[in-house]
């Protein structure tokens, strides 16, 4: 438990580092960060892999898979890519790498698997709908101060505060 | 340690940034119009006083209206239009002048200059500084008093530095015009357009 | 100036490799904070871990204020910055739907990405959730079409909604974060005594606060407009630009531009669309009055190296479109002395001079000649490329003989 002070870095300042990260997204690029945009395009080439013709007539993938280049080259999945090499990296310089599936005491691996899938695919789906994710919605959003933004923040935390109760048992 | 040191880069850093802000704010004043209003201002029909609204105005001999010459105190002495106070454009400002160009809302207060490209350069001062009601004469003061004053040419009263349109044919020859059309082409929108997303 | 890519001023070769280099900065720093760990995620709502608040909060609280700044300085142009649009209802559900696959999955799409490159393998299996449900929202986009686009409010800003000055968000966004940070700090304390989580503790952070605050009431006095131009030119100089007077280009340097093959200038005829269809000079854009403010002009007007021109019939309009320009912060712009009128008029009525200078012999026979090809039509007009950029607008140029 002590190991826990110096092992991460100080909330306030990752904050602050990541609002200037953000920043520098804006600056530069026009744009905030993003991550759920990047498992659409997964999702989409996906498709194509699987059922090409049904990927090429239906709107919603043949919209997304439209454009030169390839949907993984998009800014949005490089950018992802960034996340995941820059997480590597400071997993491997903390000694955090390991294989391990992460849950609350009372519960067993299986479940708490079970639940991983079911919370990331309604992720997806709320995602799309919500038009971004906690990073590309609500916190792009925040630093642009769209109404989106907040809106969509809300929406998040708040259903979570609500529904946490009852699923405590996943965690605590 | 690390805490404090973490805590001094944070505040040096802000604290410049706000050092910047402020300054900023203290060198500069802010405009009172926005870049779309200026123009819509400097566009508008209402900002024009014509000549033949001068022709009226001074036979009349209206007191409603206000000649201001923005020229030079010797160019105002060799010669101005009737009943016209001479404000020059660097003391547009002054405080001796500030009743006639804050004050005397109810009068119609028309500024004219040696062109109306003057008189447009005192009017757009003017208008940054918040004062918006001030009209500029179609035309300097040569042919206002030329065609107004001194031998009034009704034919004239409706002149405007624009509207008046040279005579190509005279120069080029005949159906030669078409050679010269602005460039059709399409300019492409250089700017990005914004992209986001998820 | 900002932001760099979208105006051209970082080339877009670049726009990957920022993408790429964001990313791994952006991951670095979730996963530092711990944000790799599905428990510390959701101990946000229940009380024992509060990184998600501290780390979100700080995180939008800075970038906005950086924007805030930014904006007011004239170094990012907001109007060209992706601002989300909302969607009212597709927002409120899909956040719910979202809330519930946080508290079930125990991440979010960014932190899971993280903690898969360090092995979670539950944050594997969230990620392979996350691509199903995007498959199967695709499959059922009939199903979820109407909600998705219903609600439709632009991008609408939130201090626009609740009806405050932008400068007054901030300040209550930070002051409501910083309350936040304090409440949650005692409740950690209280449900996790022994957490070790002494580094949100403590008096060192009394001046960071009191910063904090001090920015947030700044603000609450500086204006959030967006500006169009290039960097609107401070209101004092302008007025002393205004006063100058030494912005004017004699007709007799723009024939001269006009009728030999090198062309340092853009000329640019500020009359109506229909004006300027009838006659033209030769090489002119065709820039009405009323359009000068628009962003589709910035980049010829952002011209450095050759002499931006505004002409009109007469004086009047030009010098009404070189005023708006060098308010919007365009710095290269002229106004041709006379308008075409007066240009015209120059070469008909060139009269012999009755001085011996050699500078009056020499224009005197300029104007002649030009008068000559204006009226045999020797002008060619040869359409040009500026670069060879694609974004680059096309500018016709005039090609004389002598």
């Amino acid at each position: 438990m002590e190991q826990q002070k110096s092992q991460y870095m100080n909330s306030y300042l990752a904050g602050f580092l990541l609002g200037i990260v953000l920043l520098m997204a804006i600056f530069i690029a026009g744009r905030g960060l993003g991550a759920s945009g990047a498992a659409k395009d997964l999702a989409a080439i996906t498709v194509k892999a699987i059922a090409p013709e049904h990927a090429s007539k239906t709107t919603f993938w043949a919209n997304h898979l439209s454009g030169d280049s390839h949907p993984l080259k998009s800014w949005l999945s490089i950018e992802v890519l960034g996340v995941l090499i820059g997480g590597l990296l400071s997993g491997l310089i903390s000694g955090r790498m390991r294989f391990k599936v992460e849950r609350g005491p009372r519960v067993r691996v299986a479940t708490r698997l079970g639940f991983a899938l079911l919370g990331g695919m309604l992720f997806g789906i709320g995602a799309q709908l919500g038009r971004g994710c906690t990073s590309g919605a609500a916190l792009s959003g925040m630093a642009v101060l769209s109404t989106a933004g907040f809106l969509t923040m809300m929406a998040i935390f708040g259903t979570g505060y609500v529904i946490a109760y009852f699923f405590r048992k996943l965690w605590i | 340690m690390k805490k404090n040191v973490f805590a001094i880069v944070v505040s040096v850093f802000i604290g410049i940034l706000l050092l910047s802000m402020i300054g900023k704010k203290l060198l500069t004043s802010n405009y009172p119009v926005s870049v779309t209003q200026q123009l819509e201002i400097m566009t508008s029909s209402e900002i024009s006083y014509s000549l033949y609204d001068l022709a009226k105005a001074l036979k009349i001999n209206d007191p409603d209206v206000l000649l201001v010459d923005i020229r030079t105190e010797e160019e105002y002495a060799q010669g101005h239009l009737p009943n016209a106070i001479n404000i020059p454009i660097e003391l547009l400002f002054h405080k001796d002048n500030a009743e006639i160009i804050s004050g005397r809302e109810s009068l119609t207060k028309v500024l004219y200059g040696n062109s109306e490209a003057q008189a447009i350069k005192a009017n757009s001062l003017l208008i940054l500084n918040g004062h918006n009601k001030f009209k500029i004469l179609n035309g300097g003061y040569q042919y206002a008093n030329q065609f107004v004053v001194a031998t009034p040419t009704p034919s004239f009263f409706h002149y405007s530095d624009e509207k008046m349109k040279y005579y190509y044919p005279r120069l080029m020859p005949a159906g030669s015009s078409s050679n010269y059309s602005a460039t059709k082409e399409e300019v492409k929108v250089e700017v990005m357009a914004p992209r986001g997303g998820c | 100036m900002g932001p760099l890519i979208p105006n051209g001023i970082v080339g877009m070769e670049w726009d990957l490799f920022f993408a790429l280099f964001i990313g791994i900065a952006f991951g670095y720093v979730l996963e530092s904070a711990g944000f790799s760990s599905s428990r510390r995620l959701a101990g946000v709502f229940y009380g024992y871990d509060f990184t998600v608040l501290r780390v979100f909060f700080t995180a939008g609280v800075t970038a906005m204020v950086g924007v805030f700044i930014f904006n007011y300085l004239g170094w990012i142009d907001m109007s060209v910055v992706y601002v989300n649009p909302t969607f009212l209802w597709p927002a409120i559900v899909g956040g719910v739907i979202m809330g519930f696959g946080f508290i079930l999955g125990g991440y979010c799409p960014g932190t899971s990405v993280t903690a898969v490159a360090i092995g979670k393998i539950d944050a594997m299996v969230f990620l392979a959730g996350i691509v199903l449900g995007i498959i199967g929202y695709g499959e059922g986009f009939t199903f979820f079409e109407q909600l998705s686009v219903s609600g439709y409010l632009g991008p609408i800003f939130i201090f626009d909604t609740l009806g405050i000055t932008a400068g007054w968000f901030a300040f209550l966004l930070i002051a409501v974060a910083l309350i936040a940070f304090g409440v949650t700090a005692m409740i950690e304390e209280k449900v996790n005594p022994e957490s070790g989580l002494a580094d949100t503790k403590g008096t060192s952070y009394f001046i960071p606060v009191t910063l904090a605050l001090l920015v947030g009431v700044v603000l609450i006095f500086t204006p959030f407009e967006r500006i169009t131009g290039v960097g609107e030119m401070d209101k004092e100089e302008l007025e002393k630009v205004i006063v100058s007077d030494n912005h004017y280009v004699h007709s007799d340097e723009v024939a001269f531009k006009l009728f030999n093959d090198y062309h340092p200038v853009i000329l640019i005829d500020v009359r109506s669309s229909a004006e300027a269809a009838e006659f033209t000079l030769p090489g002119s854009i065709n820039i009405p009055l009323e359009q000068i403010s628009s962003r589709r002009w910035r980049k010829t007007l952002s011209e450095k190296e050759r002499k931006v021109i505004f002409y009109s019939n007469g004086t009047a309009n030009a010098q009404k479109a070189w005023l708006v320009a060098r308010r919007m912060g365009y710095s290269n712009i002229f106004v041709l002395e006379g308008g075409l009128n007066g240009f015209f008029q120059n070469l008909e009525n060139n009269v012999k001079p009755s001085d011996y200078l050699h500078e009056s012999e020499f224009a005197y026979r300029f104007r002649e000649k030009s008068r000559q090809m204006f009226r045999e039509g020797k002008l060619e007009v040869k359409k040009e490329q500026t670069t060879s950029d694609d974004d680059q607008p096309v500018v016709v140029a005039a090609k004389g003989g002598c």
